[in-house]
Parts: C-alpha cells; structure tokens; sequence
C-alpha cells in the first residue's frame, strides 16, 4: 500500500531526527510530538499461534518453549503441513512437496495433536546446574538481606541471647534447614564429531541451511521432523517519554479494531505526490504537484514554507497559507486562502488540496533531487483530550491551540 | 465453439457450456470441465482418459504439429494451469498457476506445486514432486489421492447452476 500511494517518496522527520514515511509514525498527543519504531517503547500485549489464532497467556507460552501444539510446518519447504487420514489413523502431508509425516520415520496417529519434536538430550543436567547457582545465589545473598534488614521484620530465634539455653536446639535446627550443596559434578568433556563421521552417517542428502535453521537440534544422521509453527505476539506502542499508550489492539486475537490508536496519519497534515515529476533540467523551472489531505478530526491551518538549505532543491514559490476542514465536518468550501495565492492551488476537494510549487534544480542537486518543506500548523479543539487537571492548573495554556511543526522531505525521482 | 465437429465427449463427463473447445478433442468417462477451460486442440489432436478434473481457467493446448497429446487418469489440472505437454500420466495433480512446457512429459503419481514449471523437454518420473521457486525435485512415497469425493460432489453441483456443453441448445453465449 505505501508502494502503491508513493509514501515512499516523502519522508517526514521524527522527534528522534530520523526521516521515516508517515504511515510508520504514531503521534503522541500528550507530548505533542511524533514518534517512530525506534523512539518508542512496546510490550508485548497478547501471545497467539498466527495459524490457528488460538492465544496463549506468557507462562503457557514458555511452557510449550514459544511453538504451537497443533499446527506443523513442513521440514523439507516450511509450508503447512495438513493432516490425511487413512484407516482411521491420520499422518501430516505437505501440499508443495510431498513430504510427509511418514518421511520422518513417524507413526501414523490417531489425533493431529502433539506430533514429537527433538528435545535436547541435557535437558536434565542443564536444570540440575541452574538448580545449584540458584541454591547459591539464595546463600551468597543471605547476608546482604540480613544488613538490609529485610529479614529483621520476621521474628527469628537466631537473634536471641541464649537467656534459656535454647541457642543450642536452635542451631542444630538451623543446620539442618541449610539448603545442600551439593556441587555439581562437571562432565567429562567429550571430542567434537569430526567431518568424516558426520559424512559417514549421513542418511540423506545434505540439508538446506533454512531445514537446519528450522530445527537446529535435530544431527543430520536423524530424519526431519514436522516443525512446530512458532507464536508471535503483538505488541502495544506506548510513548517514551510519558509512557501513555499510543496504539492498544482490541481485546481478541481475532479482531482487527483499535482501543486506542494514535497514528501520526490522524494528526499531521498528509502530504502526497499527485502527479509523477517531470525530467528535471538544471536551470529550469519545474512544477511540483502536491495534495495536501487533512485526516484528523478537525480543521487545520496550515502553512507550507519551503526551505532552502545547502544541499537541497530551490524552491521559487512563496510560503503558502491555508485552511483545510477536517473530513468529518459537512461544509467543503473552505476560506482563508489569499487571492494572490490562488494560482498555486490546483483543485480543492473536501479536506484535500492540490497545491503547486515551482521549483528550479541546480547541477549539484540533480542526482538526488529532494526539496524539503517545513509545515507550521494548528489544530482547533483537538487536543481537548488533555487531562482535566492540567487544564485546572494551566488554563491559559490549555486554551490557545499550540503552533506545531512537522518536517519533511520529497524525493523528486 | 463454432467448429465443433472433431470434439466427442463421453456421456458420463460434465463440461460447462463456458468452456472452449477447439479441434479434435476426445474426453473419456467421468471427467469434469469447469467453466472458462480451454481445449485447444488446433495443432494436433488432444485425448484425455478417465476421471479428470479441470479447473477454471486451465489452459490445454496442443502445440506440436500433429502429435497427439494424451492425458491419462484422475488428474487435478487446477485453476490457472496451462498444460502443453505431449503426455500426462495418471493421478498427477498440476497445481495453481503451474506451467507444463511444450513437448515434456508426466509420468504417475507426479505432484507440480503453485506456480512451478517443467521445461520442454522434461521428462518426470514417477512419483515425483516438482515445488518451490527453483523447481526443486524430489521423489515422494506419498501418493496422491483419487479425488473420488470431489469428482461426484461436482458432478453432482456443477449441473445445477451451469448450462452444460452439448445439452442446452439455448445458451447465451452461443
């Protein structure tokens, strides 16, 4: 879709000074400030299987190690896997290649659920060694929590003076409740295959390195298995700096509806090509069709100052100033466009407008031709959503619609 | 479907009236045409055996000069398929947007995946799948199903909400 309306072409400047396409930027109505991927914070807000949809709470998902019980990709070209059944019993197909369940030496089931994937043979071993550091961590952290006076708040008979001869039961006591420790036994270390025995035991031709990234425990002396399909989560964009919720999904996997969504589309005046450039000549004077589209919820005032900096197309047509209703408002005919202005404006629509500027490329800027635009406006009414309170405190402030700026840059190509 | 005189169908087969045949044409028992297929049968005469399916949009042309090309039984042609090859064996399914080139060949029990191709002059044994952008080829040991099910589900659909070819005089695109 960006492709298809050339917002590619324009790049706008994020708060963070990075040059990104609009459809990419949120808006932070509280900082008034526009936010990219970058300068923003996500959580992850709901884990699901992206085949089956079926969501999963995050301690389930580490349980099931991040992989869908149901669904099963194919080993061979990563395409889904479908289940057919014969005498009653059922193996996995790939549509694409064939591959099937019986390939991987695999029996054929009476339920599409929970087909085996390769474990890791230490599993054990690996939880006995982290089992014995967290048992040392407990100890080595024992005396610290003591100073801190952490434990002080529980009564402990540790801290009694031996009044009543009991300091003796109670150290004995306490010997008895120290945790073992027992260190691990650190196994022998063991010689790395060489080439020659992998080569040897080989049981079918060599793997693509996608097949090996699928299930890399798998050796290559062992048949493929069906790969589980790995969840993915969704995430919640929040602000950086005041930390409030700038796009929330509607609660459901299924749903494709926002609880809260701030994107900077609704908010920044859209500026977009609307015809292609003509071959630019150094020296000559060429035009540049833009259309400027108000998205927001209310009217805009606007002014277009193009910018002329070392490095970027000149550009010879005045600052432009213009007021474009919102799409939600009934009336199409706008005002406050000046009469000596009017030839820069090509059409006028309901909350668009179709603006040209002439512009005069120099030798040194032909190879990449981009104008830069800086645009001053101010939105009536629309950042209302401010918190009562500030309101109460600032009332000045909360009354005069803010001055805002965006910046951003056209690549003429 | 202005010279139809060298097309003969069996009595048993479906073809929807939508369907363009050109030339000489056999189709045998039990076989279901869709909508929109083309026959073209212009160079050399085109036979298809028992209990094929083709899907909308499937291209069948011959183009040697005067071979014969012969399709076999249960095939799947799907929807987009264009086939030009001078043989096609038996229980093939030859996926969406799949390209048989002029003059290959298909054995049994082959499966050609979405969008791939086999190049003239390929010759495919059997059970053999062809997928992936590079056409990768690997034998298989799962057999592709007869689609008996679908075979007598369209059978049994397909006449009541089309005019079939060679039935209903009174079409409208005739």
């Amino acid at each position: 879709m960006g492709t298809l309306l050339q917002y590619n072409l324009i790049k706008y400047e994020c708060s963070c000074g990075k040059w990104r396409m609009l459809p990419d930027l949120f808006y932070c109505r509280h900082c008034f400030k526009i936010k990219c991927d970058d300068c923003s914070c996500k959580e992850v807000d709901a884990i699901f299987c992206p085949r089956c949809l079926e969501p999963s709470s995050a301690p389930e998902a580490r349980m099931k190690k991040h992989r869908c019980m149901n669904c099963n990709d194919c080993a061979k070209c990563g395409n889904v896997l479908s289940a057919r059944t014969e005498n009653e019993k059922c193996y996995l197909v790939c549509q694409h290649c064939r591959w099937s369940s019986r390939d991987a030496k695999q029996e054929d089931r009476e339920n599409i659920k929970s087909w085996p994937s390769k474990e890791n043979p230490l599993t054990s071993q690996l939880n006995e060694v982290t089992a014995y550091m967290k048992r040392l961590e407990v100890m080595e952290n024992a005396p610290k929590d003591l100073k801190k006076g952490k434990s002080s708040k529980t009564w402990s008979a540790i801290h009694l003076k031996d009044k009543f001869n009991v300091q003796q039961m109670v150290e004995k006591r306490r010997k008895a409740l120290v945790p073992d420790v027992n260190p691990v036994e650190a196994h022998a270390p063991t010689d790395p295959p060489t080439l020659e025995d992998e080569l040897n035991d080989r049981s079918d031709v060599l793997r693509t390195l996608d097949q090996i990234i699928m299930q890399p425990l798998t050796n290559s002396s062992e048949p493929l298995l069906p790969v589980k399909v790995s969840l993915i989560g969704r995430v919640l964009v929040r602000c950086d700096e005041c930390e409030r919720t700038l796009v929330k999904r509607d609660f459901g996997v299924v749903t494709y509806k926002f609880k809260i969504s701030s994107f900077a589309r609704e908010f920044v005046p859209d500026i977009r090509m609307s015809r292609p450039v003509e071959d630019l000549k150094a020296g000559v004077t060429t035009p540049v069709f833009l259309s400027v589209t108000n998205l927001s919820s209310s009217s805009l005032d606007i002014t277009i100052i193009p910018q002329a900096e070392e490095g970027f197309i000149q550009c010879s047509s005045e600052p432009i100033k213009l007021i474009l209703p919102s799409s939600r408002s009934a009336d199409s005919a706008a005002p406050g466009v000046h009469a000596e202005q009017s030839e820069v404006i090509v059409f006028r629509q309901h909350n668009r407008i179709g603006l040209r500027l002439d512009v005069i490329p120099s030798e040194a800027n032909l190879e990449s031709p981009v104008l830069d635009l800086l645009i001053n406006y101010k939105q009536d009414g629309s950042f209302s959503l401010l918190a009562t309170s500030e309101k109460v405190l600032n009332p000045e402030e909360s009354g005069v619609d803010r001055i805002l700026t965006a910046r951003l840059r056209i690549n003429l190509r | 479907m202005t010279d139809n005189s060298g097309v003969s169908i069996a009595s048993s087969t479906i073809v929807c009236v939508e369907a363009e045949i050109k030339g000489e044409v056999t189709i045998k028992e039990g076989c279901v045409v869709h909508p929109h297929v083309v026959f073209d049968a212009t160079n050399g005469p085109i036979y298809v055996g028992e209990n094929n399916i083709f899907e909308e949009f499937a291209v069948i042309k011959n183009n040697s000069d005067g071979q014969p090309m012969i399709i076999g039984d249960s095939n799947i042609f799907q929807v987009h398929s264009k086939c030009s090859a001078k043989y096609v064996g038996s229980r093939n399914v030859i996926g969406v947007h799949a390209v048989l080139e002029d003059g290959c060949s298909v054995s049994d029990d082959c499966s050609v995946a979405p969008k791939s191709r086999i190049y003239s002059r390929q010759n495919l044994e059997p059970s053999v799948a062809v997928y992936g952008t590079s056409n990768a080829h690997r034998t298989t040991t799962t057999p592709n199903l007869t689609p008996t099910l679908q075979l007598e589900f369209l059978r049994k659909i397909l006449p009541s909400y089309h005019h079939l070819y060679g039935k209903k005089k009174a079409t409208p695109n005739q």
